[in-house]
């Protein structure tokens, strides 16, 4: 309900602008946190261009191998860890578990978190690694 | 070091100004001074024409909020040393629409507010005799943080998604929600859903987390909305019972 | 202004799903992504390691075994969708001055069309 005097008031609405991230590292760091997901896109479709190319079979597939692609895979590297890192850590915070009624520490649910990232990445990369010898 | 400081604040007078303005004055400077002392000497002294608010000086009530150096602040509690000898430049809050100088027009904060019925929704009370309506403090530690908000407006000022989608039912009042809805002697959950799990309630917050970091009493109203996020996936999951996670 | 007493229940169901969607789609992805970008982004490529991708015969035989395939088409998922909902909300974070409808419209439709292209490549390579 918008009182009468607020609505005779001739009011000043600031414009909007997008460049409000730019102004603190908080919100710089939030920004980056959202644009990881377009480096793991961009990586994960030059994964799927390899697959590809093994319709070409033996003589036509390339992987990628060259130092941009090193270059690149780096920086990707980095955009998924720092994704890694931020979704990981704030699982503690988004998860509330009722225990009687107290709830499950948030630091225990983001190591949790975390444990469970190590121990997949060494299964994955064992994976990886084992069936290409 | 001077003893006085530069105090830049906007001026905007909606019967004669287009858009606003800036004027800035020389005040006293004293190390225990806050910038709320800083207006009330420029009221006081210089210029009664400014406009602003303010009431219990000791960031309690939440009225003197406003941009201090482009941050959202209680006036009451920001010290000019901070600051000194640079300028000092007092702002209305972001986000809000300028009624007059420094003074913001808070009616869709109150309303968004009422929408989520920030008290004990209990349509069946025990019975007289009954005993007392007892909390543990185990339950009380669920949602006291949430219990200490102001209504100071901070962190709407700070926050984006409110500043792109003035619709959006913003950090406090969700955070008074969630106070309310975590409490054992409530039962409005049901009631508060409407606002709280609309379109433009938790569901527009893209998790920034400003609102928190400039809360002046702690509330950290960003945790209160993504674990109302995460109730309500589970309560579309699991819809039997009277559960809050 | 709007009255926000007249918020029709149930109106953000489908913002409810698609940040649920998200919600867990990037955890997974946060989980599975960074030791395939290292380990074949890195350590194959500058022969630190063998990878599977790094040679026909081990890729052909890896891509042969339908749960590699389902397992890469789901990781794919995640990647594209994660992609689509935080480039939604990075667009509008950033002012573009395109109604909401159309920039999910866009954002969600590359996704899919990523995730498409994910499952045609899967299918169609022996």
């Amino acid at each position: 309900m918008v009182t009468a005097k607020a609505a005779e008031a001739k009011t000043y609405r600031r414009p909007y602008s997008g460049a409000w991230w730019l102004r603190k590292s908080r919100t710089f760091a939030y920004m980056a946190r959202e644009f990881t997901a377009v480096p793991i896109a961009a990586w994960w479709l030059w994964f799927l261009i390899e697959i590809a190319r093994v319709k070409s079979g033996p003589h036509g597939y390339q992987p990628h191998m060259s130092t941009a692609f090193v270059v690149f895979s780096c920086i990707c590297l980095l955009f998924a860890l720092f994704h890694a890192y931020t979704f990981l850590s704030l699982a503690g915070l988004i998860l509330r578990i009722p225990l009687g009624m107290k709830t499950v520490p948030p630091r225990l649910i983001s190591t949790l978190a975390f444990a469970g990232f190590f121990v997949a990445s060494a299964i994955i990369a064992g994976l990886l690694v084992f069936f290409g010898r | 070091m001077p003893n006085t400081i530069k105090v830049t604040t906007t001026r905007y007078d909606p019967a004669q100004d287009a858009k606003p303005r800036r004027q800035t004055y020389e005040v006293p400077y004293q190390d225990d001074m806050v910038v709320l002392d800083a207006l009330n000497h420029i009221k006081t002294n210089l210029d009664g024409s400014l406009s602003y608010r303010w009431s219990c000086r000791m960031g309690i009530c939440g009225s003197c909020g406003m941009m201090v150096n482009g941050e959202p602040k209680l006036t009451c509690a920001a010290f000019l040393r901070d600051y000194h000898p640079r300028e000092v430049v007092v702002e209305p809050m972001a986000n809000f629409a300028i009624i007059r100088d420094l003074v913001v027009d808070i009616d869709p904060f109150l309303e968004k507010l009422q929408s989520v019925k920030p008290w004990i929704v209990n349509e069946v009370p025990g019975p007289l005799g009954g005993g007392e309506n007892l909390v543990f403090t185990e339950q009380t530690d669920q949602f006291r943080q949430y219990s200490q908000c102001i209504n100071c407006m901070l962190c709407y000022a700070a926050c984006p998604v409110f500043g792109h989608t003035p619709e959006f039912l913003g950090p406090a009042a969700i955070a008074l929600a969630r106070r309310y809805d975590l409490d054992p002697r409530d039962n409005g959950n049901e009631e508060r859903k409407a606002a709280v799990r609309s379109s433009e309630g938790i569901w527009e917050c893209s998790f920034v987390g400003e609102c928190s970091a400039v809360c002046p009493k702690g509330v950290d109203p960003a945790k209160a909305i993504q674990q109302s996020k995460f109730d309500s996936t589970l309560g579309v999951l699991m819809p039997f019972g009277k559960r809050l996670w | 202004m709007s009255d926000m007493s007249e918020h029709r229940p149930g109106s953000g169901r489908m913002d409810g799903l698609l940040w649920a969607t998200f919600a867990n789609c990037a955890l997974i992805s946060a989980i599975l992504v960074p030791a395939h970008i290292f380990v074949q982004g890195v350590l194959g490529p500058l022969h630190l390691s063998p990878v599977i991708d790094q040679h026909y015969d081990t890729m052909w035989a890896a891509l042969n075994n339908p749960l590699v395939k389902i397992y890469f088409g789901i990781v794919s998922a995640l990647v594209f969708y994660t992609f689509g909902h935080r480039v939604k909300y990075m667009l509008i974070d950033l002012g573009v001055p395109i109604p909401k409808y159309w920039l999910s419209l866009a954002t969600y439709g590359l996704a899919v069309a990523g995730i498409g292209f994910a499952v045609f490549v899967l299918i169609s390579v022996p």
